[in-house]
């Protein structure tokens, strides 16, 4: 296992931050922390750069304590945009990578590719707190990954971010994982999170509700989401047995099932009618997954 | 220490290459360039002015107006027209003023001045001044003695020499080098209040606003909070010594280029009366200085949420600065009050009265060197206690008054 956290606790005087929180990430393998604001995953974050201590439980890397790993092996990108506003965006970015020990020649070259690739070759002398939010974020992230960290930490990397440029960071930390990178990331966007995440870990103040694959979480409930379209009524559908809501999207019902085995009755049932033009049958959405773990809906 | 170094040249380069810095130099040059050519300067000024005319009427039969001179500013003028005749001319403006100069039943010399308009607060120290001279010179002449005679009481002066009688003690300072360093601690006072004033705002800024910015934590995930915290003291420390060899370069350069290099032999008048103990003492208590309040303002910025906090959280520093300065000013007309002794003891007042107790009274030296070791102690025992919570200070994001957020940050350091 190359990163793990076991039983980690976090605990301010009277105030329990993280309790009791296990995880495990291999090897370019992507993981989302997800929760929502004070869920925790700042100060797991900081406990996995060893800016914070954990009250118990550790975290290693590769069998031995984090502390052991090198911290110029690390990447973070913080929520908040962690730059000086008066430095060239070329000189930032010198700066980070330095910071990591990395030698100027080398970095001069990276530095250039980077900016090439996030389209920000023209910026490069320029101040940064003259770019839009959006190309500081870009910069922030190329900051982050600049001295190729074997272990890279995003806290909220896509706010902000246009679809456009969120692709494009999306496929740079999809080409890190496949050099080997360990990533660990957090976002209120959850298409983000089901897009990108192999494993993943629900926060709800401190506790995990569920950590491991996201198919895992979906089995939990199953395929209960189905979308119909077809000369049906509102009321019809909602009296079908096995059938938890209906709501009317457009020329498109969406019904949630008690369980996915009340599928099959409601498609033979329907199809004594003749024709249906679609019939889809899928698991609950991450977001929806979300919100009634975490917001504690539907529970 | 390569990080130390990088984060250390990062900090004093980016200060020293910012606008307001250099602006704020050669304002401060120029300040100096000023007060150097201030001769030349109010020359230009003044050079247009008439002197102010001063009719004497001289009714003492003792020839008194003769010994009234003329001077770039005022010109007397004997005159035997009647009062009432001047104070007509002065009314048409034809004359600025008339003294007249009576004597009264015991023959002593009395003057009294007509003028249109009050005069301004310069020409009548002027007149009064050459008046109590005249009236010197009128009562020696009055006593019959010889011209000779006459310029010996004029010019005479004494020098009190002491002598010590206990033993082990030194002999005291004469008047005149206590009041050279009266005046060299002034400058000293001056020099760390101001430096002290400024850089102590410039650190606790930069360093506020890393933490606000979040740089703080990337930085410190790379490295140790200690190494950010002392590259960012001494960046701090290099710029303000950066800018004192500036401003006191320039400022010798100056004195030998203007004014014929009158100033550079005042300065070196001045300098040759210091003792080494003094200058060593003056050095490192200004040096001592500088570090103490930039450790404060490091922690400072580190414990506040925002760049706009800054203000608020150094106001009571900035005060504890002033009430140093102040009881240094006190010193210059009295360096032996208690107020001063005691103040020389204080670590943060310390470095603006100590050199001033130095040079100015005949105490021992072993006092400055207590003082010294006090702010030395204070120095090391703020940085240890920093190092106790300057990690959990930069993590910490709360509200409320600096001591809970101490605690809390000790708190989160563990």
């Amino acid at each position: 296992m190359t990163l793990s956290a076991e039983h980690l606790t976090k605990r301010f005087q009277n105030f329990l931050a993280v309790d009791h929180l296990s995880f495990k990430v291999e090897e370019g393998e992507i993981f989302g922390l997800i929760g929502q604001n004070g869920a925790g995953k700042t100060t797991t974050f900081r406990m996995i750069l060893s800016l914070l201590a954990p009250t118990s439980g550790k975290i290693n890397w590769r069998d031995h304590s984090i502390r052991g790993l090198e911290r110029d092996q690390i990447g973070y990108l913080p929520e908040e945009r962690g730059l000086y506003p008066k430095m060239p965006v070329e000189d930032q970015l010198m700066f980070f990578g330095q910071l990591r020990s990395w030698p100027k020649k080398v970095l001069k070259k990276e530095i250039s590719e980077w900016l090439e690739r996030f389209d920000l070759i023209e910026k490069r002398k320029v101040l940064t707190e003259t770019l839009s939010k959006g190309n500081q974020q870009k910069v922030q992230l190329i900051a982050s990954l600049i001295h190729k960290p074997r272990l890279l930490i995003l806290d909220e990397p896509f706010s902000g971010l246009d679809p456009v440029n969120a692709g494009l960071l999306k496929d740079a930390v999809v080409s890190l994982k496949k050099e080997g990178t360990v990533i660990i990331f957090s976002s209120h966007r959850m298409d983000h999170v089901e897009e990108l995440c192999d494993h993943i870990c629900l926060l709800k103040k401190g506790k995990s509700l569920f950590s491991g694959a996201i198919l895992d979480l979906k089995k939990q409930y199953g395929k209960i989401n189905l979308t119909i379209r077809g000369p049906y009524d509102k009321t019809e559908l909602a009296a079908l047995p096995g059938v938890q809501s209906v709501t009317k999207e457009k020329e498109m019902y969406r019904l949630r099932l008690h369980h996915e085995h009340d599928a099959r009755p409601i498609f033979q049932t329907l199809a004594k009618n003749g024709f249906i033009e679609r019939f889809s049958l899928d698991y609950l959405s991450l977001e929806e997954l979300f919100t009634r773990k975490v917001a504690g809906k539907g529970e | 220490m390569n990080k130390f170094i990088l984060l250390f040249s990062q900090s004093y380069t980016n200060k020293l290459k910012a606008k307001s810095f250099l602006i704020t130099t050669l304002i401060m040059l120029a300040g100096i360039a000023c007060f150097f050519m201030w001769p030349t300067i109010s020359s230009w000024f003044s050079s247009d002015d008439k002197p102010m005319t001063v009719a004497v009427s001289d009714q003492t039969n003792a020839q008194a107006a003769t010994y009234f001179h003329s001077s770039k500013q005022i010109k007397f003028t004997p005159t035997t027209r009647s009062v009432h005749q001047e104070e007509q001319r002065i009314v048409k403006g034809k004359t600025d003023a008339l003294l007249v100069l009576s004597l009264d039943q015991k023959g002593a010399l009395q003057a009294e001045l007509k003028t249109k308009n009050p005069l301004q607060l310069t020409d009548q120290q002027m007149l009064e001044e050459q008046t109590r001279a005249a009236n010197q010179l009128f009562t020696i002449q009055q006593l019959n003695l010889s011209a000779e005679q006459a310029q010996k009481i004029m010019n005479q002066k004494i020098e009190l020499h002491q002598k010590v009688l206990t033993k082990n003690a030194e002999n005291g300072k004469t008047s005149g080098q206590k009041s050279t360093a009266t005046l060299v601690s002034y400058a000293v006072a001056f020099i760390i209040y101001l430096f002290v004033l400024s850089y102590l705002s410039i650190i606790s800024s930069e360093i506020a606003a890393e933490k606000d910015s979040r740089i703080m934590e990337i930085i410190i995930s790379s490295t140790s909070p200690v190494t950010h915290l002392l590259s960012r003291v001494f960046g701090t420390l290099a710029l303000a010594m950066t800018q004192f060899i500036v401003l006191i370069g320039g400022a010798l350069l100056m004195a030998r280029a203007f004014q014929d290099g009158k100033y550079w032999d005042m300065v070196s008048t001045l300098l040759s009366e210091l003792t080494l103990g003094y200058t060593v003492f003056a050095i490192l208590f200004f040096f001592l200085a500088c570090l103490l309040y930039t450790l404060v303002g490091a922690v400072l910025g580190s414990l506040v949420n925002k760049v706009q906090d800054v203000g608020q959280a150094v106001m009571p520093v900035t005060m504890l600065l002033m009430v140093g300065f102040f009881i240094a000013i006190s010193g210059m007309s009295n360096p032996d009050t208690m107020l001063i002794k005691i103040f020389s003891y204080v670590p943060f007042t310390a470095s603006m009265i100590m050199p001033m107790r130095i040079g100015a009274t005949d105490m021992a030296l072993w006092q400055a060197f207590v003082s010294l070791v006090f702010l030395v102690l204070t120095i090391i025992g703020l940085f240890l206690f920093s190092l106790r919570f300057y990690r959990g200070s930069v993590l910490t994001y709360s509200n409320g008054s600096i001591i809970k957020k101490i605690k809390q940050a000790i708190l989160l350091s563990k």
